[in-house]
């Protein structure tokens, strides 16, 4: 047998090889003291972590069953339908007015579900639709913090593709270094940036919030706007600096 | 609830534990790991429409685990330093002090050398030698090919030890 790679000798020790092959390394491994060596590194290693297996042996935190048990599932149309469904169930209706209503309220909620994707472009800061909060985008690398005004700062949190090849940031603003609010623009030109999402600390009472950064739940319209709009991996530091620097150009 | 939201529901809460420890194995710390469970829990009962009975709920619990702890540690490297592993938190879990003294001596070790690893890394260790998945569940979860799981994982490994020794050695000169 050839020379045994490291991956080989790991996939034989997780029991990932079969067959001659795994037979092949196995005498492999009889024979060379230095393969054996190199082998007990990988066992030893999967080994080790088992310290992290303290969780199974405890009770579950009750928040968590409650969470499981109590948040509502499916997405914010289908819980609407399920509302609606719920409110008419009592009532004795004829089949078309039913109907009708029933059709109005998955409109209705078809629209509020999109409003939630809009995101309340009525409810931007003012500052977002000037130049300088665009410049700040299309310039600072994240984690830098930069006055927007005189007021508030603008911090670029990550940069990701979106859909039809354009490049998106999230961002934070404060305000005398306290959260306002967080959202997602996207490059739409030279200097030019839209912001499609904006989430205000204020609109989303009751959510958790941490370091500034909002946790992905149920209810965080931002965190699922991302996901629903990334196109590509958020970029690295490094991804980010070179872009930055090529001024938006893809390589 | 319909049957298959119950179904969905009680997986769910089966899966907890096995949940609970990969994401201590991430983060290293018992609060914000139950953090993460509960947000990757909110996120798939968000999305349960999406999932297909019959399917792996696990695999999907973790790679949507996989996205929010990657996704999260980006948007925080600017806000705080490296969460530092929580020791202490850990040794929590140690049921008796016997215990809790060989606990202490192991996860100090762990502790220290995990949190020089970088995330993709202990992704893969966590995936792998602390969840016991395959190198190709592993792949799907954290969408690469199975060949870049078994050089990170290699890669992680070799590092791990190495980390570990030298502390020990360390120790033992000291």
């Amino acid at each position: 047998m050839k020379e045994i790679s490291d991956e080989m000798i790991m996939a034989y020790v997780d029991g990932e090889l079969e067959g001659t092959l795994a037979e092949s390394v196995r005498r492999a491994l009889e024979q060379d003291t230095e393969l054996a060596r190199r082998a007990e590194i990988f066992s030893e290693s999967a080994a080790v972590l088992r310290v992290f297996d303290a969780p199974l042996d405890e009770e579950v935190p009750e928040q968590l069953l409650e969470t499981v048990r109590r948040v509502p599932a499916g997405s914010w149309f289908s819980r609407l339908s399920a509302r609606a469904g719920r409110l008419f169930s009592g009532l004795v209706l004829r089949p078309v007015p039913a109907l009708a209503a029933v059709l109005i309220l998955i409109l209705g909620g078809w629209f509020a579900y999109q409003g939630q994707h809009e995101s309340g472009v009525q409810r931007y800061p003012s500052f977002i639709a000037r130049q300088s909060f665009f410049h700040i985008l299309e310039t600072v690398p994240s984690g830098q913090e930069v006055s927007a005004d005189n007021r508030v700062t603008v911090m670029p949190v990550l940069t990701f593709a979106g859909e039809n090849g354009t490049f998106c940031r999230r961002f934070d603003v404060h305000r005398a270094g306290e959260l306002l609010g967080s959202g997602i623009g996207c490059r739409t030109g030279p200097e030019k940036w839209k912001v499609l999402a904006y989430q205000g600390k204020e609109q989303e009472e009751g959510s958790p919030v941490r370091q500034g950064y909002e946790l992905a739940g149920s209810e965080d319209s931002l965190d699922r706007f991302m996901e629903d709009h990334r196109q590509g991996p958020i970029l690295s530091i490094q991804e980010e600096q070179d872009l930055l620097q090529r001024r938006w150009k893809r390589m | 609830m319909n049957e298959d939201e119950q179904a969905f529901r009680q997986q769910l809460v089966a899966l907890l534990p096995r949940l609970r420890r990969f994401a201590l194995s991430l983060t290293g710390d018992t609060a914000e790991a139950d953090d993460l469970v509960q947000a990757a829990c909110e996120r798939a009962l968000s999305r349960y429409h999406q999932w297909r009975p019959g399917s792996r709920l696990d695999r999907w619990l973790f790679a949507i685990i996989h996205h929010l702890f990657i996704d999260e540690r980006r948007t925080m490297r600017w806000k705080k330093p490296h969460l530092p592993l929580e020791e202490e938190s850990l040794l929590s879990h140690a049921k008796n002090t016997m215990k809790k003294l060989e606990a202490r001596m192991q996860l100090g070790e762990v502790a220290r050398a995990m949190r020089r690893m970088g995330e993709t890394e202990r992704m893969v260790l966590s995936l792998v030698c602390v969840e016991g998945m395959s190198y190709r569940d592993a792949a799907e979860i954290m969408e690469v090919p199975v060949g870049t799981v078994m050089s990170r994982l290699a890669r992680a490994r070799k590092k791990l030890h190495r980390l570990i020794s030298e502390k020990t050695n360390g120790a033992r000169q000291g």
